[in-house]
């Protein structure tokens, strides 16, 4: 099978300063990978330079190529082509990402409306339709409001019904359930994971929360200081996890509930915390907190991909 | 280490400034003839003739002269106009966030009605009664700069109230009011000197209008907007005259409001529109 | 919406009264009487008090206050002290005089200032640097004074185009009227231009950097696109804001403008009144204008409260 997406060596700079750096990424069809890390990890910026949608002074690097295409070589006419047809984005905060002027109805009929005259003139049932399916109780009336009197939960699932609307053949949501209710993450990832399935689309889930990508991505992809340190298939990187960092995430994910029944007495923490951009070490960026640091470290390790894992590290588990 | 640039506006900008200050203070202690000293034998003499650089007035007194002097008068107006408003706006802005939000309603609303009023319009009533002079000019300037003053010191210092420091200084005890000035006070002092140098552009701009209409300054102190008024009722607007003290306020005032602008990007690039 | 109005309406009542009380206390509290005020400095203690016995300047004072604030609303702005003549007939041709130029102005001012403030706005997102964003600001520190006399020099007598002062009613011949009114609405339009593009640009900028506008990009909208269709529509608002500010502005820039180019119009009243120390002229004329600004800045806030859908919940 050939990827959608295949990412080489993709780098996201300002000056002097990179928040992405190096990474190597294929995405397969119908593939859900979930890409984690903590804040500053460099995961948005990776999402939205695959996008071409970085902030003013940012650049990306490399390649990335959808299908047939270079997506870094593409002129801003090309990419709004590529934008929010092939690939739709999911935002973060529901709220500032919605125009507050205008109502919801206007968002969908123009990504509906596209490009094809005879979908422009049934937007509203397609609209409707794709709400209804997302969950949304009454759809109708909710196409009419404003994005600021509706729920947060309510609002991010009008973002992935956006993104479904597009048709597109690869989602990325960026943390999409981080300005949400604890109580109505999991439905709302329901939700996208439904609809991306009925699509035949791929996903990249970015978050922070290691646990939403255990239930439900199949390929698990870290990142760290701007490196992709490691990535396999969610089960095995679990289970075998050979990067000290995805260790030590994973061991601290795990552990509220055993500290609960007794079998841990303290919760095991990272010591120290992420480097800024502006204070990251030479070589490994994770050598200064890892136990298993070595003076080989003060090299950045290469990015070795085999057998379906990737893995960057010069002292492994 | 963060590198900031320092942009070209502050440089240009200071030097034009430091230029008038000096000059000012080099009227104090002479000029090439006495600004008031009529003499009509030399009426209206052009460019460099009988030694009057600029030449005279209609009757007879040096322009050149009248511009330093006026630039003592001006450029000291100007400052202490600023000062004032600064003073007052910090002040009505601290009484606001210090007491109790609704405090803080009524004198922002307070100052809102201020702000609609044009100044220019009161110190005409105020000129009507009591004669024009520079104590009424000043006072009312002064009142009307320092609502929108008050706006800015007020938006820079709710952020600090919320800052750790001004936390644990409340928790140790300390009123309201010391940690408004000891505390505050010298973390938004970049934003004042910013305010202050635009709005002794304002005032000079402010205090040449009142003066040209005829309601600021007049003879025998002297001021640019003086200089205007004569250069308009005795030789029409459209001589060097008036264009000579016309474009020495442009100058000034472009000068500090380059000043200002170019401080103002230095401490918070946001506002610059450029690079995040 | 009604609460809203209730309240908005409730302040303009309370900016009325506070600034009318304001320009009543000025009037009579500095300087001494107003009556003395009017005799001038040669007056005797007698004459004085028996103009303020005339005036009703004996009765108490909130007497005073309310019978003017009445007269006002009747549209009775007094008698000049000195020509005797009724300030109605004088405002009738004065004021058609300051009403061009204002809309002069405004037309001139527009017209520069939106295109500029839209252009310098999209020059700077695409990280150009702009000459235009610089002449705006230059344009904003320019005294009116010096604009008009160099334009007044210039294409006034240089080039002999346009009058440099005086007035001719629209009646009379209106193509001479329309000549009158070009250099002093030039003048005046550069400074609020400025004003309007320093003012656009910013607040298109805002709009640009905000979330929804990537996601419109997202969704595959250009970056022109983003800007005329969403970016626009969201910068109208604060910028309808600033509407209030600039016809402050308008009324102390009218003034000036008005004096350069011996224009007829009310600041040459009110001037005149000053000088000649008509008092009572002078607090009228002052206290129409401020009614005339709190009354736009109050159409200004009820419009933008209609166009903000997020005030209406």
């Amino acid at each position: 099978m050939k990827p959608i997406l295949q990412v080489r060596n993709f780098w996201v700079s300002s000056g002097n300063l990179s928040a992405v750096r190096g990474v190597d990424l294929d995405v397969f069809p119908g593939q859900k990978i979930g890409l984690v890390g903590e804040s500053g990890a460099g995961k948005s910026m990776f999402g939205l330079g695959i996008m071409d949608l970085l902030p003013f002074g940012w650049d990306a690097k490399g390649s990335a190529i959808l299908g047939d295409v270079d997506l870094l070589a593409l002129s801003e006419k090309d990419h709004c082509e590529i934008r929010g047809r092939q690939v739709a984005m999911v935002f973060q905060d529901s709220l500032s990402a919605l125009d507050p002027m205008k109502r919801i109805g206007w968002h969908f009929k123009r990504i509906v409306s596209r490009g094809s005259a005879d979908r422009a003139g049934e937007w509203q049932d397609i609209a409707f339709e794709i709400l209804t399916d997302l969950g949304v109780k009454d759809a109708g009336v909710t196409l009419r409001k404003y994005p600021h009197q509706l729920s947060g939960g309510q609002r991010q699932r009008i973002l992935i019904g956006m993104a479904v609307a597009a048709n597109p053949k690869l989602i990325i949501a960026d943390e999409p359930t981080t300005s949400v209710d604890t109580a109505i993450q999991r439905n709302v990832l329901d939700t996208l994971t439904a609809a991306t399935n009925k699509l035949g689309a791929s996903l990249i889930l970015i978050t922070h929360d290691l646990a939403l990508v255990a239930n439900y991505c199949d390929t698990l992809a870290v990142m760290y200081g701007g490196h992709l340190v490691e990535a396999g298939s969610t089960r095995e990187v679990l289970d075998k996890s050979r990067h000290p960092y995805t260790g030590a995430l994973i061991n601290s994910h795990i552990s509220l509930s055993r500290v609960i029944s007794k079998q841990l007495k303290t919760l095991p923490v990272i010591p120290g915390m992420m480097p800024s951009l502006e204070s990251m070490p030479t070589g490994c960026a994770f050598r200064l907190r890892c136990d298993r640091a070595v003076v080989a470290c003060e090299e950045i390790p290469p990015l070795l991909n085999a057998e379906g894992r990737s893995l960057r590290c010069w002292n492994p588990k | 280490m963060r590198k900031r640039n320092v942009p070209v506006s502050v440089w240009f900008g200071g030097s034009i400034t430091l230029f008038f200050l000096l000059c000012s203070i080099f009227s104090l202690f002479w000029t090439p003839f006495d600004p008031n000293f009529v003499d009509t034998t030399k009426t209206s003499l052009g460019f460099g003739e009988a030694g009057h650089v600029l030449g005279t007035d209609i009757i007879g007194r040096d322009l050149l002269s009248g511009l330093l002097a006026g630039a003592k008068m001006s450029v000291f107006l100007g400052c202490v106009t600023a000062t004032i408003s600064v003073i007052l706006g910090t002040i009505f802005a601290f009484i606001a966030v210090g007491i109790s939000p609704w405090v803080d309603e009524v004198v922002m609303r307070f100052l809102d009605i201020l702000m609609a009023v044009p100044g220019v319009i009161v110190a005409l009533v105020i000129a009507t009664v009591s004669g024009p002079s520079a104590l009424s000019t000043v006072s009312v300037l002064s009142v009307f700069f320092a609502p929108v003053i008050a706006r800015v010191v007020r938006s820079a210092t709710i952020p600090l109230l919320n800052e750790d420091f001004v936390q644990s200084a409340r928790m140790y005890g300390r009123g309201k009011a010391f940690v408004l000035f000891r505390h505050v006070l010298p973390n938004i002092l970049s934003v004042l000197v910013v305010q202050f140098s635009l709005y002794s552009a304002n005032a000079v701009l402010a205090e040449s209008g009142l003066s040209y209409l005829g309601v600021g300054i007049s003879r025998p102190q002297i001021s640019w907007g003086t200089l205007l008024k004569e250069a308009q009722e005795t030789v029409g607007p459209t001589t060097g005259l008036m264009l000579w003290p016309a474009t020495v306020i442009l100058v000034f005032v472009l000068g500090l409001n380059l000043l200002g602008d170019g401080l103002r990007d230095v401490m918070d690039p946001r506002s610059a529109g450029r690079k995040s | 919406m009604i609460v809203f109005l209730v309240r908005r309406l409730g302040f303009f009542a309370v900016s009325v009264l506070a600034t009318s009380g304001l320009i009543f206390v000025l009037v009579r509290m500095i300087g001494g009487s107003p009556a003395s005020v009017l005799l001038g400095e040669f007056s005797t203690p007698e004459d004085v008090y028996a103009l303020e016995e005339q005036l009703g300047l004996h009765r108490p004072m909130i007497v005073q206050y309310l019978s003017w604030l009445g007269q006002l609303l009747r549209g009775d702005f007094g008698i000049s002290f000195y020509s005797g003549i009724q300030l109605s007939t004088l405002l009738k041709s004065a004021l058609p005089v300051s009403i061009s130029l204002s809309i002069g102005a405004l037309t001139v001012g527009l017209t520069i200032g939106i295109p500029f403030g839209i252009i310098s706005a999209l020059r700077s997102f695409q990280g150009k640097g702009s000459l235009i964003d610089f002449v705006s600001q230059v344009g904003i520190a320019i005294p009116i004074f010096w604009s008009g006399a160099l334009l007044s020099l210039f294409f006034g007598v240089s080039l002999g185009w346009f009058p440099t002062g005086g007035w001719v009613p629209w009646s009379d011949a209106p193509v001479t009227t329309f000549r009158h009114l070009v250099l002093p609405s030039v003048t005046l339009g550069i400074g609020i231009g400025s004003v309007l593009a320093r003012f656009i640009r910013t607040a298109i900028v805002e709009v640009m950097r905000q979330d929804y506008i990537r996601t419109g990009r997202a969704f595959g909208m250009s970056v022109q696109k983003s800007l005329f269709v969403v970016g626009l529509r969201n910068a109208a608002l604060p910028v309808v804001t600033v509407l209030g500010n600039i016809v402050s502005h308008l009324v102390g820039g009218t003034v000036l403008t008005e004096t350069l180019f011996s224009m007829p119009g009310l600041s040459r009243m009110i001037l005149g009144a000053v000088v000649g120390r008509d008092i009572f002229v002078v607090q009228n004329l002052v206290m129409i204008l401020i009614l005339y600004v709190l009354i736009v800045n109050l159409l200004v806030d009820i419009s933008y409260y209609l166009l903000d859908k997020r005030l209406r919940i």
